[in-house]
């Protein structure tokens, strides 16, 4: 289990490409596809190396204006996004 | 007067080179449950070629056989596949070429798979036996992949395309199952050349480029 109260960093060099109604991340070295959508592509694009779980919500809140941060759901985000091997493991 | 708003603030978060795409990411849509759909290449299926369009449609793409129309974009399958075989039958080599469009559709990232011992070193396409793009595979190309036993890979751009008139062209070819691949390679010192169909594969996601004339 990719644990949420970690700094979460995408892998360097994926190939992300628009879709119709989201994104594709292809990895060729283990030769799998992601289907992201617009939502999970921008937490896996804050997953920087810079900010928690908990910050990328509060950054997800005031961009897109939200009563509140969408922290569960960052939280499953990147847990999703570190068990399909799309996040550096520590 | 500052510039700093939610937006900015959120973009300062990330990587000069990727704030555009970020950016219009957040201009695409508004914050929804995030949805993660992960599977492998190899679970797709591959259509098979009875869907083939029109033979006549076969040479729509040839920039020598039609004017080139202002390009509307592609929308189709993200991943195509071609089993190729020695058909001339002087060694039984065989092998797969997956392609996968890459690069916000611009580019085709090609991975070749062949039999033990076998070593390809390139591929064709052709439509209606005019070539429309050659990518060299494995090391020493201009692409970055190295090769590794029987599996070598390589990227074909719009730089790559021939015969065309666009790399949209390429994609839409693909899609309507009119491209033949020819893979150039070497088994036991002897070269071959192994061909098959490229067909599209279902089970992916739908790609979509916009127009690249506007």
């Amino acid at each position: 289990m990719f644990p949420v109260t970690t700094i979460p960093k995408s892998k360097s060099g994926l190939d992300i490409s628009a879709a119709e109604d989201g994104f594709i991340v292809y990895q060729p070295e283990v030769d799998r596809i992601h289907y992201l959508n617009h939502s999970a592509v921008l937490v896996l694009e804050l997953c920087t190396g810079q900010n928690s779980a908990r910050e990328i919500a509060m950054l997800v809140q005031e961009a897109y204006s939200l009563p509140s941060p969408p922290c569960q759901m960052v939280d499953e985000t990147v847990i999703s996004l570190g068990k399909q091997g799309l996040l550096e493991s520590e | 007067m500052s510039e700093e708003g939610p937006e900015n603030r959120l973009l300062s978060q990330v990587a000069p080179s990727r704030r555009g795409f970020v950016k219009s990411v957040l201009a695409g849509a508004a914050f929804a449950a995030p949805v993660i759909a992960s599977f492998s290449v190899e679970n797709l299926e591959i259509r098979s070629a009875n869907g083939q369009i029109l033979n006549s449609s076969q040479s729509a793409y040839l920039s020598s056989s039609n004017p080139c129309l202002p390009d509307l974009g592609y929308v189709g399958p993200s991943f195509f596949q071609a089993y190729v075989l020695d058909i001339s039958g002087s060694t039984r080599v065989n092998g797969q070429v997956s392609f996968n469009i890459q690069q916000d559709g611009k580019a085709l990232g090609v991975r070749m798979r062949m039999t033990r011992d076998a070593s390809a070193s390139a591929v064709n396409l052709s439509v209606n036996g005019v070539n429309v793009a050659t990518v060299q595979l494995g090391g020493g190309d201009n692409n970055g992949f190295g090769r590794r036993n029987n599996e070598s890979q390589g990227r074909i751009t719009a730089a790559d395309v021939t015969g065309l008139c666009d790399f949209d062209s390429l994609l839409q070819a693909l899609a309507s199952q009119t491209v033949k691949a020819v893979v150039q390679g070497t088994y036991a010192s002897s070269s071959f050349d192994a061909q098959g169909l490229v067909l599209p594969m279902a089970g992916g996601p739908v790609f979509h480029t916009e127009s690249r004339d506007e």
